[in-house]
Order: C-alpha cells, then sequence, then structure tokens
C-alpha cells in the first residue's frame, strides 16, 4: 500500500487498528515520502508490478488535489500505460476507489477527498473534517474560515497530537 | 586502410559482451537464466541463492579457451573444486561436486549469449575440459564439440575425438560465435577476484607486477591507497626479502619517512591493490568480483570501486559481481551514473530444487524500491 506521506499511512494503520480489520495475508504500508507527483507514484506501482512475485495487491492511496477523484486516479493509470505497464479493466468500484489488473497482481487506487467540501484542494483530511461535522465538533459555516480541510482539522485540534486526532 | 581496418577490429572486439547466461546443472543450480546483462552486474540474494555459483559458472565457461589461471598459477577446474575449501580434491576423483546433486549423468551446460550469438559451453565428466558445442559441421556430422585447449573435435555420444579437420570447424565455430578467436580471447581471459586472495598475495605479484610497472600502471595502485586508504604512498617497490635477500624480494609501498611491505596493509588496502592491478592489466574481458565489500570500509570501497570501475570501462572490460551489501549498491549507484556506466541489479531466489528465479532491476528501480523502504536483499518478501 503506498501512501503520500508518513501521516496517511498512520491514520491507515490507525483506521485499520480501530476499525478491527483482519488481514489474510501481509498489509505493507510504506510512505512515499511526501510524493506529490503522480509520475513519482506510478514508479513506484510499475517497479513493484515489475519487480514483485508475491503481491496480490498493490494500493495506491492518494489525496485528489485539484482533480476529481476519478481524473486523479486514471492520471496514474495514463503514467503507468507511458512506462509500459497495462492495466485491464480498471473501473470504480466505490466513490473514490478504483480497480484494475496488473500482468500479476491487482491494483487498487484510493483517490482521498470529498468534492463536497468548498475547498480548492481534496485530502485524507477531507474525510476526518466530515467526521467532525457528523459529530458537530465543527459546524459547516465554520469551514470558511479555512484554506483547506487540513487546516480545519488542524485548527480543531491545536494541542493534540495527528494519531489522536486521526482516532 | 590498415589504419582503419585495425579501428574496426578494435571496435568489433571492445563491443564484445555478454547479454544473457544460462546456467544447467552446475553446483546448486538446477537451471538459471540472466537476461538482459549490462556492463555492471550485480548478483544479490540470500545465502545459497547462486550469486557465487553464475560466477563460478562463467569462470567455467572461461575454461574451455585458457585452462591456466592468470593469477594463479593453477588450471580453473582445480581452483574451482578447491576454492570453497581447500582440500587438494582433484578433477579425477573428486569432479562430482561441481555437478548438481553430485549427478554426472548429464554434461554442466553453460549457455552465453554474446550479442545476437549463443555460445553452448559444455563440462562432461569423461573430459577435464570444457568443450564448445558445435552447429552441424559440413563434412564432420559425427562430431558435435569441439576443445579449444586440445584442438581436437568431439563425438559427445561416445566421447571419440579426431585431430584432423579442416577450416570448416573454425568457420562453424567463426559462425557460431561472430568470431572465435575474439570470444576466445574474450572469455579466456577471465579474472576471477575473490576475498580468498588477500591471502595469496604473492601469486598476484608474481603474476601482475613486471606487466604493471612495464605500463607504469602502478601509479594506478598508489592512487587508490592514497585516495581510499589514507596511505600516504608516494610508489611501490621491490627490497630484497629476508637477510642477503637469496634473491627473493617482496613488493612495498613506499611512504614520506618508511616503508611497508603490502603484505603488511590491511585486509581491504591489499584486495584493493589486488582489483587494481588486475583491472588495469585486463582488457576486453571479463571481471567476476565477488563480495567486494568483504574486509572494506566504505570510505575504501567507494574509492575502489571508483577506480575500478573507471579501469573497467577505459579497458572494455564486463564486471560480474556478488553482493550482500545495500552500501555497496548504494556505492556503485553513484559511481557508475557518474561514469555513464549501464548497470544491472539481478536479484536470485533458488527453490528447493535448484531453479533460480532471477528478478532484474534497473538502477532507477533499486533506487525506487529503496524510497519505499524496500531492502532489496529481501525482495523475496514481494
Amino acid at each position: 500500500m503506498l501512501c503520500e506521506g508518513k501521516s496517511d499511512a498512520e491514520a491507515i494503520k490507525v483506521a485499520a487498528e480501530v476499525l478491527g480489520f483482519k488481514f489474510r495475508g501481509t498489509l505493507a504500508i510504506t510512505d512515499c515520502g511526501g510524493v506529490s507527483g503522480i509520475r513519482e507514484v506510478a514508479g513506484y506501482v510499475a517497479v513493484l508490478a515489475h519487480v514483485s512475485r508475491k503481491l496480490k495487491v498493490i494500493s495506491v492511496v492518494i489525496d485528489a488535489d485539484e482533480c476529481s477523484l476519478a481524473e486523479r486516479a486514471y492520471s496514474i493509470i495514463s503514467s503507468l500505460k507511458a512506462r509500459g505497464v497495462d492495466v485491464e479493466g480498471f473501473s470504480e468500484i466505490h466513490e473514490g476507489v478504483f480497480k484494475g489488473n496488473l500482468p500479476a497482481a491487482s491494483l487498487v487506487v484510493c483517490v482521498l477527498g470529498l468534492m463536497e467540501l468548498p475547498f480548492r484542494r481534496h485530502c485524507l483530511e477531507d474525510h476526518f473534517v466530515k467526521v467532525l461535522l457528523i459529530d458537530g465538533k465543527l459546524r459547516e459555516s465554520d469551514l470558511e474560515r479555512f484554506e483547506s480541510s487540513k487546516e480545519a482539522f488542524k485548527g480543531s485540534f491545536p494541542q493534540e497530537g495527528c494519531q489522536r486526532g486521526q482516532q | 586502410m590498415e589504419l582503419l581496418l585495425d579501428v574496426c577490429l578494435l571496435c568489433l572486439v571492445c563491443a564484445m559482451k555478454l547479454v544473457e547466461i544460462t546456467v544447467r546443472g552446475f553446483r546448486g543450480i538446477r537451471e538459471c537464466r540472466v537476461e538482459g546483462l549490462a556492463d555492471v552486474n550485480v548478483f544479490i540474494g540470500r545465502n545459497n541463492s547462486g550469486k557465487s555459483s553464475l560466477l563460478e559458472a562463467l569462470y567455467l565457461a572461461s575454461a574451455a579457451f585458457s585452462y591456466d589461471d592468470s593469477l594463479y598459477f593453477g588450471d580453473k577446474l582445480r581452483y574451482l573444486l578447491n576454492r570453497r575449501c581447500d582440500r587438494s580434491l582433484s578433477w579425477s576423483s573428486d569432479k562430482s561436486i561441481l555437478w548438481h546433486g553430485y549427478d554426472l549423468s548429464s554434461p554442466i551446460g553453460i549457455e552465453l549469449m554474446l550479442g545476437d550469438k549463443k555460445l553452448k559451453i559444455s563440462l562432461y565428466e569423461r573430459h577435464e575440459h570444457p568443450l564448445v558445442m558445435l552447429g552441424r559441421v559440413p563434412g564432420h556430422e559425427e562430431f558435435d564439440a569441439f576443445c579449444p585447449i586440445c584442438s581436437r573435435i568431439y563425438n559427445t555420444e561416445r566421447m571419440s575425438s579426431a585431430t584432423s579437420f579442416g577450416s570448416e570447424v573454425f568457420q562453424a565455430l567463426d559462425d557460431a560465435t561472430g568470431g572465435f578467436a575474439h570470444v576466445s580471447r574474450f572469455l579466456g581471459s577471465m579474472v576471477f577476484l575473490d576475498s580468498i586472495l588477500r591471502y595469496r598475495f604473492e601469486l598476484v605479484e608474481r603474476a601482475l607486477w613486471g606487466r604493471l610497472v612495464q605500463r607504469r600502471y602502478d601509479k594506478v595502485v598508489v592512487n587508490v591507497l592514497r585516495r581510499g586508504y589514507g596511505v600516504e604512498a608516494e610508489g611501490l617497490t621491490y627490497i630484497p626479502l629476508g637477510k642477503g635477500g637469496e634473491g627473493r624480494f617482496e613488493l612495498v609501498v613506499q611512504l614520506p619517512d618508511a616503508a611497508v611491505r603490502v603484505d603488511d596493509l590491511g585486509d581491504g588496502a591489499r584486495l584493493a591493490v589486488i582489483w587494481a592491478m588486475a583491472a588495469a592489466l585486463l582488457r576486453d574481458s571479463v571481471l567476476l568480483l565477488e563480495d567486494p565489500e568483504v574486509h572494506q570500509h566504505p570510505g575504501g570501497l567507494a574509492k575502489s570501486l571508483e577506480a575500478l570501475l573507471e579501469l573497467a570501462k577505459r579497458n572494455g572490460i564486463q564486471v560480474f559481481m556478488s553482493t550482500h551489501s545495500v552500501e555497496l549498491l548504494r556505492l556503485l549507484r553513484e559511481v557508475v551514473e557518474e561514469k555513464g556506466i549501464s548497470t544491472r541489479v539481478f536479484f536470485l531466489e533458488r527453490s528447493r530444487d535448484g531453479f533460480v528465479d532471477v528478478r532484474p532491476l534497473s538502477l532507477e528501480d533499486s533506487r525506487l524500491l529503496e524510497d519505499m523502504g524496500v531492502d532489496l536483499r529481501f525482495l523475496d518478501i514481494l
């Protein structure tokens, strides 16, 4: 599982733990060190697809950023194609979750972000903000004060660590 | 015109490169194919994955063309039999240790792709020299192999041989290899540098020093010592050994205020001296380097690798090395990128029945995997 940064990887680990997911195989979570470009992400997927013998699923968790969910997902596929890696049957199987087949593994791309939130850029923190809205810890009118959900989220937990906030 | 021809021939020789190796029935390898070879090739993988065996297989192939090793003053087969553990094993009674599963019923097979030409070399238990397998030769249909060491053609079914044959045989070899003399020189002069050599410096010294000084490549060795090992070497010279000398000499490093025997240098520095000496003299051939990180501090390793690869590039040497060190891979990446040397890493994984799975990686692949936190030595978990 490739994530964009350390905090995304932490969030996924915590979410999996809190939700009680049990994995039949081994789940490896690797952060891509703050990679923002699709090309780099595609490079990681391509090399894993090329060298792996045992990976059943290669998944990418990536921020939508300024794109729509589908645009972001398909840009990875285009970038993979440019590297000579074809992904067959790539389609959206759930909102923001896309799946296709690499030669020897499945590729799942999960694009993070909620288009309903009034921010220009969309990312993991959109989902946290949504939870805060549902829990009543934030009001929709509060969002106007923030440029992004990252800011809104940090503004809601100014004194607490990221992990506590994610939980 | 003559000059042009010389230049063209030189280009042909320089262009020679192994692009694929297939090994069957050798040591722990039942079968292994390595494709897409580059100028520098690095084998990584767990213990017993076949890295050293691949190097040895190449060395065995070279024994088809030149039976004696230029460094060890001995025959290559005997060296292979005793290299891992010297028990004075001999071909006549102990050859089976070279065969996969000690099963002598089939020959050991090594296929080498040189450009688009495939060269097949087989070692039969009934003939001590590896044989070059022939295609169909008009007029000599009953013979299927040639021994460059004995200059005989062989029928490997009956292991009968003949010395009387015409130029058709060499024509067939030329056709199969794209120039038999060049291939013979390219493979025959192959050098195998393993860490055992650190205890055999006197052999290397005897074999190489004269030629090295004649061409003044001793300066290369001095540079390696200065740059990589903090030795204030000003030069190297021979001094008489012991009282009265008794006609024996040994090599010493000249320091500003003293001289120190090369034998007394640390293991890493002495190995680096050996690498530099061998690579400086080798031309248009293959260099096998087993676990070069052994005894090396990263600083020394970086400088000696740099010198070695510089010589390899200049002298048209294709390099094959085995390693367990990610540090070496990083250093190598820096050096080859700077010098524009094509390099590939091959991760080997051997199954219980001896089939070796090979995963080729470009340097970019290895960098991306490292960025993801993947240790290349454990690629088998992916």
